[in-house]
This record gives structure tokens, C-alpha cells and sequence, in this order.
């Protein structure tokens, strides 16, 4: 089947992601256009997918000495 | 669009933490829809397990990680967006580690602007907008 898609310009798109994306392409023997089309059909269903709240996790307590825990991240984790 | 930061899925999930309540209130604006689209990134993911982990134990570790696997966008930092990160590293005089940094590395090249987080040295990045 002929498909004749459609041709676009597009700004501000990251150089180095591109290179990358265009090589990849290449390596799986797509054309561009088929390859940014598969991977706009990809980002769409990721953004629609139909996600769970997560509020929905009911919050526990963790107990006497956890109190400041969400400000202590970096320290508990790098010891920073 | 919102990037959230590991702070606020622990505020909330603890009940006896200070921020608890603000994490809460967040976190119900976010799921209302109010900035758009939200997303994390493995990092941050990484981050949430690991002090869940030491602090709680394995099995709310387990339960909080599945929760954010199944209901939030996670951004993988890849080669490329580490290598940013790095750069933004390298060059600013804010007190920011290399994980904060792969933060503003994967809002930049989306182009959000608004991030969820307690830490404070957010707000001295001029680019961004802090939601807390």
C-alpha cells in the first residue's frame, strides 16, 4: 500500500537526541519518518495510559525519629 | 507539565513526617490535573525505594515502588540526559548533586518548568518554577 505522509519542520529539537534517534533508525532500517511516527504513536499511548491515583496508597506512619525524613534524602542516601 | 521530586512520594507517604500534609496537598492537586501532565524519572524512583527501604523496611518499600510504577510517566536517564546533567553540574554554584541535576536535565529537554519538591535550591534556578 502507498502511504503519503505528511512533511514537517520542526524547531527546537534536541541536536544530540536526534543524532541518536536518526542512528537507531538507520541501524533497524527505518526511515525517519516511520521511526518518529512509531515513537509519536509510542509517547501518545504512554501519556494517555489510563494510570491509577496514587493517593490511593493509603499513607502509614513510620514510626518516632522518621519525622524529618523528606528533608533528609540526600543524607540518609549519600550521607551528604 | 510537573517533574516530581523524591521528597514529596516520602512526605506523603509517612504520616509522622513534617511535610506530610503539604506533600498531601500537593500530590491531590497534581492528580486533579491542575499542572498538566506529571512525571518522574528512575532516579528519583531509585531514591524513594532506597530510603523506604532503610527507614520503613522491604515490604512498604515494595507496596510505595509498585504504586509509582503503576500511576506516574517515569523518565529513564539515559546516556544522553546524564551527560547533561554532568554539564549542568560541572557549571553551577548552586548546592545541587548530580541527581538534582539529572532533574533539570530531563525538564529542560521537555521543556517543563515546574518541578514538586521540598528542597529549598530549586527556587534559585532561574529557569524553574518550585511547587511546594
Amino acid at each position: 500500500m502507498f502511504y503519503m505522509g505528511t512533511q514537517i519542520t520542526v524547531r527546537d529539537v534536541d541536536s544530540e537526541v536526534f543524532r541518536e534517534f536518526k542512528a537507531e533508525a538507520v541501524k533497524r532500517g527505518l526511515t525517519i519518518g516511520s521511526a518518529l511516527t512509531l515513537a509519536m504513536e509510542k509517547f501518545r499511548s504512554e501519556l494517555n495510559k489510563k494510570r491509577p491515583q496514587f493517593t490511593v496508597l493509603k499513607p502509614v506512619a513510620w514510626g518516632k525519629g522518621t519525622e524529618q525524613v523528606s528533608e533528609e534524602v540526600d543524607k540518609i542516601l549519600y550521607g551528604e | 507539565m510537573i517533574f516530581i521530586d523524591a521528597n514529596i512520594f516520602l512526605a506523603y507517604d509517612n504520616l509522622n513526617d513534617v511535610n506530610h500534609t503539604r506533600a498531601l496537598k500537593i500530590l491531590k492537586e497534581i492528580e486533579s490535573g491542575k499542572f498538566g501532565d506529571f512525571f518522574t524519572s528512575d532516579y528519583i524512583f531509585n531514591e524513594v525505594v532506597g530510603v523506604t527501604f532503610r527507614k520503613k523496611g522491604k515490604d512498604r518499600a515494595v507496596l510505595l515502588g509498585e504504586q509509582i510504577l503503576k500511576s506516574f510517566l517515569i523518565i529513564n536517564i539515559d546516556d544522553h540526559l546524564l551527560k547533561e546533567a554532568w554539564k549542568i553540574f560541572s557549571k553551577t554554584k548552586l548546592n545541587l548533586n548530580l541527581v538534582d541535576c539529572t532533574h533539570l536535565a530531563a525538564m529542560k529537554i521537555i521543556y517543563v518548568e515546574l518541578i514538586a519538591t521540598l528542597d529549598k535550591e530549586f527556587m534559585n534556578v532561574p529557569e524553574i518554577q518550585v511547587i511546594s
